[in-house]
């Protein structure tokens, strides 16, 4: 647990990988194009001293994860969310059964999550319940843009991926991580485009299910917004907005300024994306920040302490069911 | 014939200027995504390097569409070909737009519609966001009592805001209303049309921030190859 001024910290990393981005891994030029863009990010909004060389950033050793994550990254529990790529890398890029190896050793310290590809069709319905009965899976991650084959993408309104959706449901795998990116089928329209979360998440409004809309659809922040603002179980995953702090400080204050007035403390949650940012600065940047006076008051929006605490861990700690220690409730 | 005699790298990085990133609202040339400029005669080659290797390739086409077409009416210019380096569908797009094949084409079976929609759909972005900046400076109580055309400050800001308006055929005269929608109708709730354009300026800036600050890693990186 972090500690602030006396306070006790609970905090829930709701977005973490384990992934194998290493050459003898890479399928073709785009799985090397696609850990190249992440590093990219990884420089470009990382304090120096947090730069990794890029071979370690391909791919990293269990232990070092574990002491980013636990002994001197402050989180209590992380949130393994797989991302498949098939169609990049030989073995996947970070598969559940890559997660699940740690999961093992660190069964306190760790929730797994799955994923489904309506692609993969009635077999992969198959598959999934198997997976969610073998892990006790409560929530999955959805990349809608992946590749797959000829195609470029899916979304969450294709009536396969209902049938998942009903699955979900039916399963109690109640937590729905949806990731947006370029690149998603057809290529006229807008690549980022969220308007499918706002349809299933009225659908599946009363069958329980929460989508947690990954880095707040940045680049489609406003799309974001105003989803959130009618459907009541769309939650904000902060990672890629938080790392702003470093290297646009006015920046992220406007982004949390917003995200404060139209989604509110009680749906954000605090990521890392590990590795693509290590969570102890974010940790300690983010629980040392104050919103400016000008934007405060322009917003009228502030944030306080109690919001911290929410967003860093007890937010996600209500949607996953952890047990938070008593003393960091409050 | 006329011979492409006096076509300078000059003339072509000026024509650039005025081109567009439809997403970012702002010049290819500003943001640095020009790799490079060669002219031999008539002849003229663009390369254009975007922020990642991802960069949605609809946005990549129609500024690799619209570079060529500023570049072919420089006075003198005859050929233009476009090249987009280090991007994951560079080289579909690079002979596509070369070519003067359309989108579609480039692209059989990928795509349902022209880009002409994305295209429109960014320029409404773009317009309230002008707007907002455009208001930026005012003292808020002045903007919620509402203003017109004329009441805004001289400044880039305004004429940014006019030009998008212009583009979009609305009334430009100093007595129009200033918060209007894309369609020229006046907000009615003024406090709510200005909470949205200041959500929706704050979404387009994530794409500038992140886009300059990948770009410019990119572009070190580059530099350190050779």
């Amino acid at each position: 647990m972090y500690r602030h001024n006396g306070e006790a910290i609970f905090v829930v990393d709701e977005h973490v990988h384990f992934w194998d981005a290493s050459p003898e891994n890479q399928r073709n030029r785009y799985g090397d194009g696609w850990i190249r863009c992440f590093y990219d990010y990884h420089k470009a909004l990382s304090p120096a001293e947090y730069v990794w060389p890029l071979e370690l950033y391909q791919k990293y050793p269990e232990e070092r994860m574990v002491r980013d994550l636990f002994d001197e990254g402050y989180v209590d529990v992380a949130i393994f969310q797989p991302t498949y790529l098939l169609d990049f890398y030989k073995q996947g890029f970070n598969t559940l059964e890559q997660d699940a190896v740690l999961k093992a050793k660190h069964p306190d310290r760790f929730v797994l999550n799955g994923r489904w590809d309506p692609r993969e069709g009635e077999e992969g319905l198959r598959r999934f319940e198997e997976e969610v009965r073998r892990h006790g899976i409560k929530g999955v991650k959805l990349y809608t843009a992946e590749w797959r084959g000829d195609s470029r993408g899916w979304k969450l309104t294709d009536p396969m991926a209902r049938r998942y959706l009903d699955k979900c449901a039916e399963l109690g795998v109640t937590n729905i991580h949806v990731h947006k990116g370029p690149t998603i089928w057809p290529l006229d329209k807008d690549a980022f485009d969220v308007s499918d979360v706002d349809a299933v998440a009225t659908d599946y409004l009363d069958a329980g299910l929460r989508f947690i809309v990954e880095h707040c659809a940045l680049p489609r922040l406003e799309d974001f917004c105003w989803i959130a603002v009618q459907e009541p179980n769309v939650y904000a995953g902060l990672a890629v907005v938080m790392p702003f702090m470093h290297a646009r400080p006015r920046y992220f204050a406007e982004v949390l300024a917003e995200l404060l007035w139209w989604v509110g403390p009680d749906r954000m949650l605090f990521a890392s994306d590990y590795a693509l940012w290590s969570p102890k600065w974010l940790i300690e940047r983010f629980m040392a920040y104050e919103l400016p006076e000008d934007i405060k008051q322009q917003r009228g929006v502030d944030l306080t302490l109690e919001m911290k605490k929410k967003i860093l861990g007890l937010n996600a700690a209500k949607l996953y069911g952890i047990p938070v220690p008593e003393l960091a409730t409050a | 014939m006329s011979g492409g005699e006096g076509v300078s790298e000059q003339e072509v990085r000026e024509a650039l200027r005025g081109v567009l990133d439809p997403e970012l609202d702002e010049s290819l040339l500003e943001l640095g995504f020009v790799a490079g400029v060669e002219v031999e005669g008539g002849d003229v080659r663009v390369a254009l390097r975007l922020p990642t290797f991802w960069c949605a390739p609809n946005f990549s086409w129609l500024m690799a569409e619209d570079a060529r077409q500023a570049v072919l009416a420089v006075p003198g210019v005859e050929r233009v070909s476009v090249a987009l380096l280090d991007h994951h569908a560079g080289a579909e797009i690079s002979a596509g737009v070369s070519a003067l094949r359309s989108f579609e084409q480039a692209f059989p079976g990928e795509v349902t519609d022209s880009l002409e929609g994305l295209r429109r759909l960014f320029r409404r972005k773009a317009f309230f966001r002008r707007q907002e900046r455009a208001l930026a400076g005012l003292p808020r109580e002045r903007v919620r009592r509402g203003l017109t055309l004329g009441e805004l400050p001289d400044a880039p800001e305004t004429r940014a805001y006019l030009a998008v308006r212009a583009e979009l055929g609305l009334d430009c005269s100093p007595a129009a209303p200033a918060l209007t929608d894309p369609h020229g109708q006046e907000a009615d709730d003024v406090e709510a049309h200005l909470r949205r354009i200041h959500l929706m300026r704050v979404s387009m800036d994530a794409n500038t921030v992140l886009c300059r600050g990948l770009l410019e890693i990119r572009t070190a990186e580059e530099a350190a190859r050779r």
